[in-house]
């Protein structure tokens, strides 16, 4: 059974080209535009990895994976933090997070997938 | 002229004045008593010689009563009786001379010395009758005899008339005296007490008078006025005290301003320093949302181009379509905000030419209407407009205007997921005309509004609104609105939507 990734982003365009190649690289993929509906997704669906944007409109992706981490129910599942900029946020604050990895826009897909091919991975 | 005492000084004036008043009244009373008890001693000594002289009258009256018992009953011892009240007499006579030194009373015993010789003569005359009984010549020695001593008598009593006479005159005259000594140690004493209350009033007055005035002037330098001086200086200690104070009030202003300076100095240095620190923050934000800016749609655009060159899957015409449908968008996005920094750069560096000129603000909103209806139908939004058909015509650059009312129609369909955006037009006031852009969206939090017209202030923190835009809308709105001399602000209540509204002068108020 292939493994399921939800990626929160509030830019549809990246959303469709993540997914693109996620679904090509085999996995299944399900999306949410704001931290909100990310969060609801985490529940119904219960991804085996989270793709997360730190600017969100809703819920900054720093609070979102800190939430998650310190849920017994999903601290396993591994977080992985889409930034734009590392400017807009401290070292220290990604750290505490409690993210599994981060990612600097814009990136290389092959690193994307490489990344949470690891994860996955180590998850299992 | 004044004169100008220390309080020590009118204290000791004071005090000698005192002295001085009780010394003469001392005196005057000493002299008063001497004098009533000189002519005291006077009566007393007169009464003295009287009393001896009144003893004499009564010492002739009994002399002369053994040579009338002789010629009664003839008995030959009365001459011995009588030789005896003789010798008796003529000591007390002569130790009356010795007492006696007023010339009136000298002569008075002179004469009755006179007297007693005469008597002396008759009364031998009459011992040496035989037959003293019934003897006519002794009945008429005795007669005489009588006569000299009545006479004698009648001279002291006379004198002493006289000097009981002057006696009662002393005693008035020392009554007198006292009564007027009395009277004028009273006067004295008056005008002493009269004169003490006065001075020691005005003494007390001149003491409590400025110390009042400074326990004033004190109260109002401890409620903060250090401008508080004592204008009416004496010579004394008081004034003294009242320079200290204006020294001391002086020095607590000079130090209090200089405080003062010093403080709005700090104040202003740590304004300058959270202003340097402001700007270097915002420098920081600024790249920190030109990279996001810069680097979201790069990633669009290098993604959607990769798969699409890269043919991954990406098999029908339609798919490579809208990857490189994204790839366009993106590039335009990241054209629009090359042209927002431009833009606000120019705005700010006043390099903007403004066309100002006379518009109908109702027909910008139209123009607006037909602009974005189709973007917040597509979102599911209903588009409504409002508009006052009285506003007069003003002056405004359209173009500029109508930019702004797009960038605040633009955010109100972005952060409303459903419900309405309507733009409402009316006359506020005398001579500004209003336009509102209200929204049903979710709002913005209370203290997020007043950050949301500075530069590059984006809320991407949970509190609902991310411009996603460059954060320069908001403030190239406020650039345009304040060239025209308005005025542009937010309501928002967080979770039930946004108000922004701008005013325009209907009269524009040039300079």
């Amino acid at each position: 059974m292939s493994k399921k990734i939800l990626v929160v982003d509030d830019e549809p365009d990246i959303v469709q080209v993540v997914s693109f190649r996620l679904r090509n690289a085999g996995y299944d993929v399900v999306t949410a535009l704001s931290g909100r509906k990310g969060l609801d997704l985490v529940e119904s669906e219960r991804p085996d990895l989270i793709l997360l944007d730190l600017r969100l409109p809703d819920i900054e992706g720093y609070d979102i994976c800190e939430k998650l981490k310190n849920d017994e129910k999903y601290k396993s599942i591994p977080v992985v933090l889409l930034t734009a900029s590392i400017i807009s946020g401290s070292v220290k604050k990604l750290e505490s997070s409690g993210a599994d990895d981060c990612i600097l826009k814009p990136f290389d897909y092959e690193d994307l997938l490489e990344i949470v091919g690891k994860l996955i991975k180590k998850a299992k | 002229m004044k004169i100008k005492l220390t309080m020590g000084g009118k204290l000791v004036l004071i005090l000698s004045i005192v002295l001085l008043m009780l010394v003469s009244a001392g005196v005057i009373g000493k002299i008063a008593i001497d004098r009533v008890s000189e002519s005291g001693r006077e009566v007393l000594k007169e009464s003295e010689e009287i009393e001896a002289i009144q003893k004499m009258g009564l010492v002739i009256q009994r002399l002369i009563m053994p040579p009338n018992d002789y010629l009664v009953h003839g008995r030959k011892r009365e001459y011995g009786y009588f030789e005896g009240l003789l010798q008796k007499n003529k000591k007390h006579l002569a130790a009356c001379k010795k007492r006696v030194s007023a010339p009136r009373e000298t002569q008075l015993l002179h004469e009755v010395g006179g007297s007693l010789e005469e008597i002396n003569k008759l009364a031998l005359k009459i011992f040496s009758l035989e037959d003293p009984i019934g003897n006519e010549e002794g009945a008429k020695l005795m007669e005489d005899m009588d006569a000299i001593a009545d006479m004698s008598i009648s001279k002291i009593d006379d004198v002493l008339a006289e000097a009981r006479k002057e006696k009662m005159e002393y005693v008035a005259e020392s009554k007198k005296v006292e009564i007027k000594s009395e009277r004028v140690i009273l006067v004295v004493i008056s005008v002493m007490l009269a004169g003490i209350l006065t001075w020691g009033f005005s003494f007390v007055r001149s003491i409590t008078r400025p110390v009042g005035e400074l326990i004033a002037l004190t109260e109002k330098v401890a409620e903060g006025d250090l401008t508080a001086r004592m204008h009416d200086l004496s010579n004394d200690e008081i004034g003294t005290l009242a320079r200290s104070f204006n020294r001391m009030a002086r020095r607590l202003y000079e130090t209090t301003v200089s405080i003062e300076d010093l403080k709005k100095e700090m104040a202003a240095r740590k304004k300058a320093e959270i202003e340097a620190q402001e700007a270097v923050a915002i420098k920081t934000q600024f790249i920190s949302m030109v990279s996001h800016e810069l680097r979201t749609p790069l990633t669009a655009i290098k993604e959607s181009i990769n798969i699409v060159f890269e043919g991954v899957g990406s098999d029908s015409i339609e798919q490579s379509k809208n990857f490189l449908g994204i790839a366009k968008r993106s590039v335009d996005r990241l054209a629009r905000l090359i042209d927002d920094v431009l833009n606000f750069h120019k705005l700010e560096l006043g390099k903007v030419d403004f066309n100002i000129e006379e518009n109908d603000i109702n027909k910008a909103v139209r123009e607006i209407k037909e602009m974005m209806q189709p973007v917040a139908i597509e979102k599911g939004l209903k588009f409504i407009i409002d508009l006052d058909e009285n506003i007069p015509k003003i002056k405004f650059d359209k173009d500029k205007i109508i930019q702004v009312m797009s960038n605040l129609v633009n955010n109100s369909i972005k952060f409303t997921e459903d419900g309405s955006v309507t733009v409402t037009t009316a006359v506020e006031g005398d001579n500004t005309v209003r336009v509102s852009v209200k929204d049903t969206g979710c709002g913005i939090s209370e203290e997020n509004i007043p950050k949301l017209f500075q530069k590059f202030e984006q809320f991407g923190d949970g509190n609902g609104r991310k411009t996603g835009g460059t954060g320069l809308g908001l403030s190239i709105s406020r650039e345009i609105i304040m060239k025209h001399k308005g005025k542009i602000w937010a309501e928002s209540t967080w979770g039930e939507g946004a108000t922004f509204h701008f005013v325009l002068p209907i009269r524009e108020k040039r300079g």
